[in-house]
C-alpha cells in the first residue's frame, strides 16, 4: 500500500480508535490525527521535481517516462538509449529543466557501466570520463535548483566510486538534510559501509531498503544484490544464496548471474549449477567476463572429472572450456587464487606443462 | 510512602503524556516503522490510552477516586506490555532499531551510516538485550507500589 497515497485509510483507522473517547477526547485526538495525517500525504515527487510537473507537464512526461526507463531493474539497453532521447529532447526543448540533468547523471552511469569489466572484488568498471560527465550534469541540475537534495546523489556515487568516502558522506547527508526520499540515499550509505568492510551495517541498510515500499526497482533490484554480497563477504554463505537468487528472479542482469556463478564456483564449488549460470548468463549477454565466468566452471568441472574418472571422461568439458575462454592460464591462476578451488589449478597447471611439452616434441622431431 | 507513591505516579504519567505529544507532533515518523509492523493501529490505540487514561488517572489521583486504583494498574500492565513488546521485536528484528533512530532523528542532524554502524554494533545488540530485562523491574515495582497504597483510592 502506498501509505503516501492513501490517508482516508489513515483517518478510518484512527475514527475507530476516537470513537471510544469522550466528546472532548473526540475532538483532541482528532486533530491528533490530522498532525499525523498530513505527515503521511506526502507524493513520491520531490518538492523540485513538483515544481516542474506543475510548470512544465508535456516535459514531465517525458522525463517521468525516461526516469521509468532508468528504474527498470533488468538494465534494458534498448530502454536506456531511449531514455538518452528523451533527455535530450526534453534538455534541448528547455535548458533549465533540472530534473533532467539528475536523471541524465544516473543514465550516464548506466551507459558508462562496463560489463566486461567488472572484476572479481565485484568493483564496477565504468567507461573513461564517465563519472566527470556525472558530476558535470548533477552540478548543472544544483546550479539551477540549489536545493535539489536528489542531485546529490550522482555526486556521492561519483566519490564512492573513486573511494572518497569522506565526500560521498558529505553529498548524502546534503541530500539527507535537504530532504530526499530517494531509495538511493539508504543504498550509497550502505556501499560506503561496504567499502569500510562494514558488512554488518550494510546488511542492515540494505535490508531497511527491502522493508521499505520502493517505487524505484532498480533500487530495489540493487538492495537485494548488494545485501547477497554483504552475507557473502560477511560469511553468510547460506543467506548470501538465497538473495543472490532472489536477485536474479527479480530480475536476470548479466553481471549479477556471473557474480553469483563466481560464488558458486569459488566458494560452493558447485560447477554443474556454475555452469548453468553461467550460460544464461551468456544468452542474456556476451562479454569477456560471461565468458570467462562460465570457461572457468568448464575447467573446474573438468578437472574434478578428471580426478574421479579419468582423463578421458574430462575432455569434453575441456573442449568447452577452451571453446569458450581459451586462456588456460588465467582460469589456472584464478582456480589457484581461491581457498576452495586450489587443488584444482593444478590439473591446469599439468595441462599447460603437457601442450608445452607436446609442442617442443613436435619442434624436435 | 505515600508522597512517594504519588511522586512516582505523577512522573510516570507525565512521562506517558508527554510520550503521546512527542510521537504525534514531533516524531511522527514511528508511525511509518508500526506501520511496516502491521501496527500502527494498536499504537494509536496504546497512546490515545496513554494520553487520555494518563489524564484520568491523574484527575483519580488527584480526587482519590474509587476506580483509579484498577485503571492505575491497567496504566502500568499496558505500558509494561508495550515495553516488552517493543523490547522482543527489538531483540528479533535487527532492523527494527534502526528504523526507529532513523524515523526520531532529524534528517538535518542525522547520518545514517553512523546510526546503522551503532545499531549493527554488538555492545548495542547486547544493550537491548540487558535493557529489556532492566525495563522490566520498574514496572514490578510500579505495580507493587499500586498494590500497596490501594487504600489510597478509598476516598
Amino acid at each position: 500500500m502506498s501509505r503516501k497515497g492513501l490517508p482516508v485509510i489513515h483517518a478510518t483507522e484512527k475514527v475507530r480508535i476516537i470513537m471510544n473517547f469522550s466528546k472532548g477526547a473526540f475532538i483532541c485526538l482528532f486533530l491528533f490525527c490530522l498532525s499525523t495525517g498530513g505527515v503521511h500525504a506526502a507524493g513520491p515527487l520531490s518538492p523540485v521535481e513538483a515544481k516542474y510537473q506543475a510548470e512544465y507537464p508535456a516535459l514531465f512526461e517525458k522525463y517521468s517516462k525516461a526516469v521509468t526507463l532508468i528504474e527498470s531493474p533488468g538494465r534494458n539497453p534498448a530502454g536506456l538509449k531511449e531514455a538518452n532521447v528523451l533527455l535530450g529532447e526534453i534538455i534541448k526543448a528547455n535548458l533549465n529543466f533540472a530534473p533532467a540533468y539528475v536523471a541524465y547523471a544516473r543514465l550516464t552511469f548506466l551507459l558508462g557501466f562496463d560489463p566486461g569489466q567488472l572484476s572479481n572484488n565485484l568493483r564496477p568498471s565504468y567507461a573513461e570520463g564517465t563519472t566527470d560527465r556525472v558530476q558535470a550534469a548533477a552540478r548543472q541540475a544544483l546550479n539551477l535548483e540549489p536545493s535539489y537534495a536528489d542531485a546529490y546523489l550522482p555526486i556521492a556515487f561519483a566519490h564512492i566510486y573513486w573511494g572518497e568516502f569522506e565526500q560521498a558522506r558529505q553529498a548524502l547527508q546534503m541530500a539527507d538534510a535537504l530532504g530526499s526520499k530517494s531509495p538511493w540515499l539508504y543504498l550509497y550509505n550502505a556501499k560506503i559501509l561496504f567499502g569500510e568492510r562494514k558488512y554488518d551495517a550494510a546488511k542492515l541498510l540494505y535490508q531497511f531498503v527491502l522493508d521499505q515500499e520502493v517505487t524505484d526497482k532498480s533500487a530495489y533490484h540493487h538492495a537485494l544484490f548488494e545485501l547477497a554480497n554483504s552475507y557473502r563477504f560477511s560469511r553468510g554463505y547460506d543467506e548470501a544464496e538465497v538473495w543472490y537468487l532472489k536477485a536474479i528472479d527479480y530480475a536476470p542482469r548479466p553481471s549479477h548471474l556471473n557474480t553469483y556463478a563466481s560464488f558458486l564456483i569459488y566458494i560452493r564449488t558447485d560447477f554443474d549449477k556454475a555452469i548453468e549460470v553461467g550460460r544464461r548468463s551468456m544468452e542474456l549477454e556476451t562479454t569477456y567476463f560471461t565468458n570467462f565466468i562460465t570457461g572457468i566452471a568448464y575447467y573446474a568441472k573438468a578437472s574434478t572429472i578428471e580426478a574421479e574418472s579419468g582423463e578421458y571422461a574430462a575432455q569434453p568439458y575441456l573442449d568447452t572450456a577452451t571453446e569458450i575462454f581459451p586462456e588456460m592460464l588465467t582460469a589456472m591462476s584464478q582456480l589457484g587464487n581461491h581457498r576452495n578451488t586450489r587443488h584444482l589449478s593444478w590439473f591446469l597447471d599439468r595441462k599447460i606443462r603437457k601442450t608445452i611439452e607436446n609442442a617442443r616434441s613436435r619442434k624436435q622431431t | 510512602m505515600r508522597i512517594w507513591f504519588l511522586l512516582l505516579m505523577v512522573i510516570s504519567i507525565s512521562f506517558g503524556i508527554w510520550e503521546t505529544v512527542d510521537a504525534v507532533f514531533f516524531t511522527p515518523g514511528i508511525f511509518d516503522v508500526a506501520e511496516s509492523y502491521y501496527f500502527e493501529f494498536p499504537l494509536y490505540a496504546y497512546f490515545g490510552f496513554s494520553f487520555w487514561g494518563g489524564l484520568a488517572l491523574l484527575f483519580a489521583l488527584m480526587t482519590r477516586k474509587e476506580w483509579g486504583y484498577p485503571l492505575a494498574f491497567t496504566y502500568i500492565i499496558i505500558n509494561f506490555a508495550v515495553a516488552l513488546l517493543i523490547g522482543v521485536v527489538n531483540i528479533l528484528d535487527e532492523t527494527f532499531m534502526l528504523k526507529y533512530l532513523l524515523a526520531i532523528a532529524p534528517p538535518s542532524e542525522r547520518d545514517i551510516g553512523f546510526i546503522a554502524e551503532y545499531v549493527a554494533a554488538p555492545s548495542t545488540q547486547l544493550r537491548a538485550k540487558v535493557g529489556l530485562i532492566v525495563i522490566l523491574l520498574p514496572s514490578a515495582y510500579y505495580l507493587w507500589l499500586v498494590r500497596r497504597n490501594r487504600e489510597y483510592f478509598c476516598n
